[in-house]
């Protein structure tokens, strides 16, 4: 049998035509998601076989037009205006709403005129039956010069028909540009002479009219053209409106023939319009806002916790277990200790990152996103922000890693940037543990008023802060942040519907996925680093741990204890504890000694570190710190050397609580946001910014307090 | 008048975009001149505002609806 080429196949239409619909049914579970190299919109991409011929799809990004609205647009335009491309198409399918057939037409008459073969998939046909629209396939198929093939993506009917007319497609079909772009403007395109790309004058005009946003190699094969681009861009922008219009009148023309309204009332989905009333009330629409944000917030926080338990346990008994098979040594600790357990701290992210997707998939794809942007757009306009950016500010009150993936569903870069800038003000989980062991030093464990908790409306005190610093800081950077883009809102609210299940399950595998690979590398060379950092030290620490231990052995401690005090004295004699031990003078003013250096230092990795590493500290164990009283008390009783003065007073406590609040200290946060930035630029200003941020706060609050 | 100045449930028909924006925008999501179009309604605070063309919800921001230059030809339905 012969080799056949694959085919290359790219699906081009409006957002919400149900163009992924359509990618779903055709690729099923043969789809990956990639990356554009320098864009952050992902690369879709699947295939199939039908009739002994593979086919290769892609799936580009929606757009309303050619004419890119962001950076991440230009990829539509790249693909199909570049021959050389590795993803050129040798087929387009457009995927069209019937319901909605004039704008759609508009960006099929854009690709058409590129002079790429194209068939139509005439989707939502029975949304546009509803509106008592009725079309005329055939006609339109003769007018537009190409197939059409009525199809409807989400009950899976017509694609049988789809693919057959994709491998039995045949260029032969005589081109009949859609609009002729020398007419509209005869003297602008006759200097054009000899520019021509692929052959297709509209393919040059739009090379000319996006080219100071086309990279460097583009505008070299373009060479020459420079020039006439700078002193015509008014024209050019002019031209386009034309254009545009011109298209318009073209697809109102041909309509008339081909789409009529029928006798039977026009019965717009009803379904959607009330829930609409009641989703964008005045009153009605924030409240169940909330209500959906509080839910997620719960999965995420709740729901989440018991894969993650479980993950834990696993993790831990894996260490355990090698440790008891093999024996003691360097390299068993190393994989135990380093290793394992730094694969745990990413695995265990696994279930925020499912869950956080599929609550986010299912809004989405539900339409409700739309809404929610809708309604929160100028609050969260007003700090720089984008109304979908509160799911991934509300997610982030549990977790900010899966929160700041989220993210990349905001268009406009600044505004995604400034997102995930701020997403780690949040009161993360991780910092919880953190806030009950502290606020349980200084506040009374006493009722208000018979039922509000004391520590409790501290606690809420500090959640109350987190939100406002997220606020104030997206604020502040919206300052600094350059717009690169055009900002502006047009928001198509599409009709609710049923969210796709498979679309769901396929996300949550995908993202977790994505996090695992990359950012756990990240995340198991620093995991590594701090293992050897905390088990090595300058002089050799089992001897130490043996000196101490002869030293205490007739002190009266029990067997547990002594190995607890060991551990203590170990850990202040390796390297971290030394770090922790020269830091002091810096940490000084903040009101830490050297005990809480170390804390600091272990917890830069991960926040809720903090609690083991003050109960190995404190001579507890691990375990102890589940039960905070006993280590509540050593902590209380501890002097500063030599003195009557605790270590905990209130002054420390509240600087250390802020200091916790404003700290970036996850290096979780750290490497999703290089991913999801593509650069170290952004995670280092980050850590910078939260870093110096916290060390004044807290020294502030010290200094005035104490 | 401009779109910006409607109440909710009056139906216009758009006349003209401004020239000074930028035009392509408006009309490639459908606010073309000659096309019917209701306002909906105003989100909370006032902004972005919610109209319908051609059935197609659509959202966007006072200033860009401020472009959009219309003629009422019906007034407000009894609508909630």
């Amino acid at each position: 049998m012969s080799e056949v080429k694959d085919l290359k196949l790219a699906l081009v239409g409006n957002p919400n035509a149900g163009k992924t619909s359509l990618f779903n049914q055709l690729t099923g579970l043969n789809q990956k998601v990639g990356n554009y190299p320098g864009i952050t919109v992902d690369k879709k991409t699947g295939s199939f076989t039908a009739e002994q011929q593979k086919v290769q799809v892609i799936d580009l990004p929606g757009a309303y037009s050619l004419y890119p609205k962001a950076k991440d647009d230009l990829i539509v335009l790249d693909v199909l205006t570049d021959q050389d491309h590795h993803d050129y198409p040798d087929l387009i399918i457009f995927v069209a709403d019937a319901s909605n057939l004039k704008r759609n037409l508009l960006f099929f008459s854009q690709v058409y005129d590129l002079k790429l073969p194209v068939i139509i998939a005439l989707n939502m046909l029975d949304i546009a039956e509803l509106r008592a629209l009725e079309i005329d396939i055939r006609k339109l198929s003769e007018q537009l010069k190409v197939p059409v093939i009525p199809i409807s993506a989400r009950k899976n009917k017509g694609i049988d028909k789809l693919k057959d007319a994709i491998i039995h497609y045949s260029n032969n079909e005589q081109f009949h540009e859609f609009i002729n772009m020398k007419e509209l403007e005869p003297d602008f395109f006759g200097n054009l002479g000899g520019h021509l790309i692929n052959g297709s004058e509209y393919g040059s005009f739009q090379l000319l009219a996006n080219y100071s946003n086309l990279n460097s190699k583009k505008k070299v094969k373009l060479n020459g053209v420079g020039d006439i681009v700078a002193s015509n861009k008014g024209l050019i922008s002019k031209i386009q409106g034309k254009e545009v219009v011109q298209r318009y009148t073209k697809i109102d023309q041909i309509l008339s023939e081909c789409l009529h309204y029928s006798d039977k009332k026009s019965n717009t989905p009803a379904f959607s319009e009330k829930l609409d009333k009641v989703l964008t009330h005045k009153i009605w629409g924030y409240g169940i806002f909330m209500l959906i944000m509080f839910l997620v917030f719960q999965g995420l926080y709740t729901i989440a916790a018991y894969p993650m338990e479980l993950i834990e346990q696993v993790f831990v008994s894996f260490q355990e277990w090698i440790k008891a098979i093999f024996p003691a040594s360097i390299l068993t600790s190393l994989f135990a200790d380093g290793i394992v357990a730094g694969l745990g701290s990413i695995v265990v992210f696994i279930p925020q990152i499912a869950i956080l997707f599929a609550f986010l998939t299912v809004l989405e794809d539900s339409g409700y996103m739309a809404r929610v942007s809708f309604l929160m757009d100028r609050v969260m306009r007003a700090s720089g922000m984008n109304g979908r950016s509160v799911v991934p500010l509300v997610g982030s009150l549990a977790c900010a890693v899966p929160s700041i993936m989220a993210a990349r569903s905001i268009p406009n870069p600044k505004e995604r940037l400034i997102t995930i800038m701020s997403a780690p003000f949040m009161s993360c989980s991780a910092r919880l543990p953190v806030y009950i062991l502290l606020i349980g030093l200084i506040a009374p464990d006493r009722m208000l008023a018979g039922f509000i908790s004391v520590q409790g409306l501290v606690l809420l005190g500090m959640y109350v802060l987190g939100i406002v610093m997220t606020m104030t800081i997206s604020w502040l950077l919206s300052f600094f942040v350059k717009n690169s883009e055009k900002s502006s809102f047009f928001l198509e609210l599409p009709i609710y519907r049923m969210p796709r299940w498979n679309n769901v399950f396929v996300t949550m595998y995908e993202k977790s996925k994505v996090f695992v690979l990359n950012v756990g590398k990240i995340i198991l060379v620093i995991s590594v680093v701090l293992w050897f950092l905390a088990s090595f030290g300058p002089v050799d620490l089992d001897h130490v741990g043996q000196e101490y231990r002869q030293k205490i052995i007739t002190s009266g401690y029990s067997e547990s204890e002594i190995e607890n005090l060991v551990q203590s004295e170990k850990l202040s004699h390796s390297y971290i504890g030394i770090l922790g031990k020269q830091i002091e003078p810096v940490i000084e003013p903040l009101g830490y000694d050297w005990k809480i250096g170390i804390a600091l230092l272990t917890s830069f990795a991960a926040r809720e570190v903090f609690i083991g590493t003050v109960a190995t500290l404190y001579g507890a164990a691990d375990s102890d710190a589940e039960n905070y009283l006993p280590i509540r008390q050593k902590m209380l009783s501890d002097m500063h050397p030599g003195t009557k003065v605790p270590v905990f007073s209130l002054a420390t406590v509240i600087s250390l609580l802020i200091f916790y609040a404003f700290a970036m200290q996850c290096m979780s946060t750290f490497a999703i946001v290089k991913r999801e930035t593509k650069t170290w630029k952004w995670p280092v200003i980050q850590l910078v910014m939260m870093t110096f941020l916290a060390y004044i706060s807290s020294f502030v609050v010290y200094q005035l307090l104490k | 008048m401009k779109l910006s100045e409607l109440i909710p449930g009056q139906l216009a028909i758009i006349r003209s975009i401004n020239e000074g924006s930028d035009i392509v925008q408006y009309l490639e999501m459908g606010l073309v001149p000659g096309e019917k179009i209701r306002f909906e309604k105003r989100a909370p605070l006032n902004d972005p505002i919610l109209v319908s063309v051609n059935h197609q919800l659509l959202s966007l921001r006072n200033s860009d609806a401020g472009n959009v230059i219309v003629e009422i030809i019906e007034e407000v339905n009894v609508r909630s």
